[in-house]
């Protein structure tokens, strides 16, 4: 058991090791100019020159932060809505339509739009982030109402229960699996739609960041900026899931 | 197994916590309006099971057997007709929470609570818990055989065990009714005997009225006190059959003269 799960960590670490290696050998065999590639040595001194120099840790904290209050604000509301829409099945006939509509559009593109409304700061790109989120919390909180069993409905009318222990100890447990497949979309979706609002304006953050490296011809930091972008994005996912196996051990 | 038995007889009508109540079904009738035509499920049922019956129904599938127990749970409302429950301070249309248990024919419990969190939970909403109610829900999983297992998950219990958790959680609120519809359906023949001869001690235990809806008429005649039938649809009330087996009885009772004869005559009216 120990010994598999060492193997497995092993074969990992290698292969990162060998992914960083063929990089290496490739930028120096081929001879492959800074400014197209760097080589991963390059890339690993310039990332603690931005720690050291260009404050990685400030942009990390006001994109975590983006993404952050964005999620949380947008699981709320979307929560609250799946739950009204959860319930009434003809206020869901009738929004329907517009929901597959913004289900659909690609909410990124209102991003423009975002920064005009709210400005440079960090407001555009939350806004940008509530909406990402909001939506598939919404939609997997209705499927999650509707997956409660019409039965327990009715021991629980035999109780008399009320609405509030209703909720409490049937809704919410039972639509919690798949409110948390929807929080795992939404903190994908998260991470992407904060990036693309900073790209779009903004004076601080990864997305910035990005853009900077991009409009100076430095790839390099346009690489560091992914990197760390993506093990963000990485950790996020790896909570969630975190968070799912806690939650849901009583599944099969 | 075969010797199991029912304990001493002379049980009190009443639970430690109140009495078991009356049933009166009076001129009730259901008319479903579904699409298309309307279907008649149950045409003038008129019925009184006593405090401590315990009485099956059986009857053709389709027959409105189930819709005359939800009706009486007060889960569907009949299009005609009333069901008056009578307990000790008078006649009431409704009965108050917890006074209703209701066993569906697979078990219907939270998969995220273990076994002890099932069974208490209604004690829970009810606002019920306690140590004696604790002391009773012990008592209760010992007689249905769930001791040790008050930690596990429904998920790691077999068909016969979770639909034993679902009757302890309906017996654990000592409700003064027990509607039960085709509890033991889905069981093999082996767990469905060794459920009914459980079912009959808890009763006998923890008293009250039982309305029991089978397609068994074995079953129906081993349980009840009394045994109505009911045509196909609309359902109505062929017969009241009175079992007057002497209890507690056992599986062997099934041997005897008297019991086939009953089952014969049952089984003659189903045809």
């Amino acid at each position: 058991m120990g010994n598999a799960k060492a193997a497995k960590v092993a074969l990992h670490v290698g292969l990162f090791v060998a992914f960083v290696a063929v990089w290496h050998l490739y930028t120096v065999i081929a001879r492959v100019p800074a400014y197209l590639l760097p080589s991963p040595l390059t890339v690993w001194q310039k990332f603690l020159w931005t720690i050291d120099r260009a404050q990685l840790a400030r942009h990390v904290w006001v994109t975590l932060e983006e993404i952050l209050v964005g999620v949380a604000i947008g699981t709320v509301l979307g929560l609250v809505f799946g739950y009204v829409l959860g319930k009434s099945p003809a206020a869901e006939r009738i929004l329907s339509p517009y929901i597959l509509v913004a289900q659909t559009s690609p909410k990124i593109s209102f991003a423009p739009l975002f920064i005009l409304w709210f400005g440079l700061g960090m407001t555009s790109k939350v806004v940008l982030v509530t909406l990402v989120v909001f939506f598939p919390i919404m939609v997997n909180g209705i499927v999650g109402m509707r997956s409660v069993d019409p039965r327990l409905y009715e021991l629980m009318h035999l109780l008399k229960a009320s609405r509030w222990q209703i909720f409490r100890a049937l809704e919410l447990p039972t639509a919690m699996a798949s409110f948390l497949a929807g929080l795992r979309i939404a903190a994908t979706q998260s991470m992407v739609a904060a990036i693309i609002g900073e790209l779009m304006g903004a004076r601080e953050g990864l997305g910035y960041l990005l853009m900077l490296g991009h409009e100076t011809f430095d790839i390099t930091l346009v690489l560091v900026a992914v990197a760390v972008m993506s093990t963000l994005g990485l950790v996020l996912y790896l909570l969630v899931q975190q968070v799912e196996r806690s939650v849901l051990r009583w599944r099969d | 197994m075969g010797v199991a038995s029912v304990p001493s007889q002379g049980r009190p009508v009443g639970s430690s916590r109140g009495q078991a109540a009356r049933i009166r079904i009076l001129g009730v009738s259901h008319t479903y309006a579904g699409r298309g035509m309307p279907v008649k499920a149950l045409e003038n049922i008129n019925l009184t099971v006593e405090p401590g019956q315990f009485l099956s129904i059986i009857g053709p599938s389709g027959c409105g057997k189930s819709t005359l127990l939800r009706i009486v749970a007060g889960l569907v409302r009949s299009s005609d007709g009333e069901v008056v429950f009578e307990v000790d301070s008078g006649p009431v249309r409704e009965l108050p929470g917890g006074d209703i248990g209701f066993v569906f024919q697979d078990s219907v419990l939270l998969p995220w609570k273990t076994v002890w969190d099932n069974v208490i939970f209604p004690l829970q909403v009810l606002g019920r818990t306690g140590p004696q109610a604790e002391a009773t829900i012990r008592e209760l999983l010992e007689l249905a055989g769930l001791r040790g297992f008050e930690r596990a998950l429904p998920k790691e219990l077999s068909g016969g065990m979770r639909q034993r958790v679902s009757i302890v959680r309906a017996l654990a609120m000592e409700p003064r009714v027990l509607l039960m519809d085709e509890p033991f359906g889905a069981l093999d023949a082996l767990t469905r005997d060794r459920l009914n001869i459980e079912l009959l001690r808890l009763w006998d235990q923890h008293p009250m009225t039982i309305l029991f809806v089978t397609h068994s008429i074995e079953e129906a005649v081993f349980l009840s006190d009394r045994v109505v039938v009911m045509s196909p649809r609309p359902g109505r009330i062929v017969e009241d059959l009175a079992i007057e087996l002497d209890r507690p009885r056992a599986i062997e009772v099934r041997d005897e003269p008297a019991f086939r004869k009953y089952v014969a005559h049952l089984r003659g009216l189903l045809g």
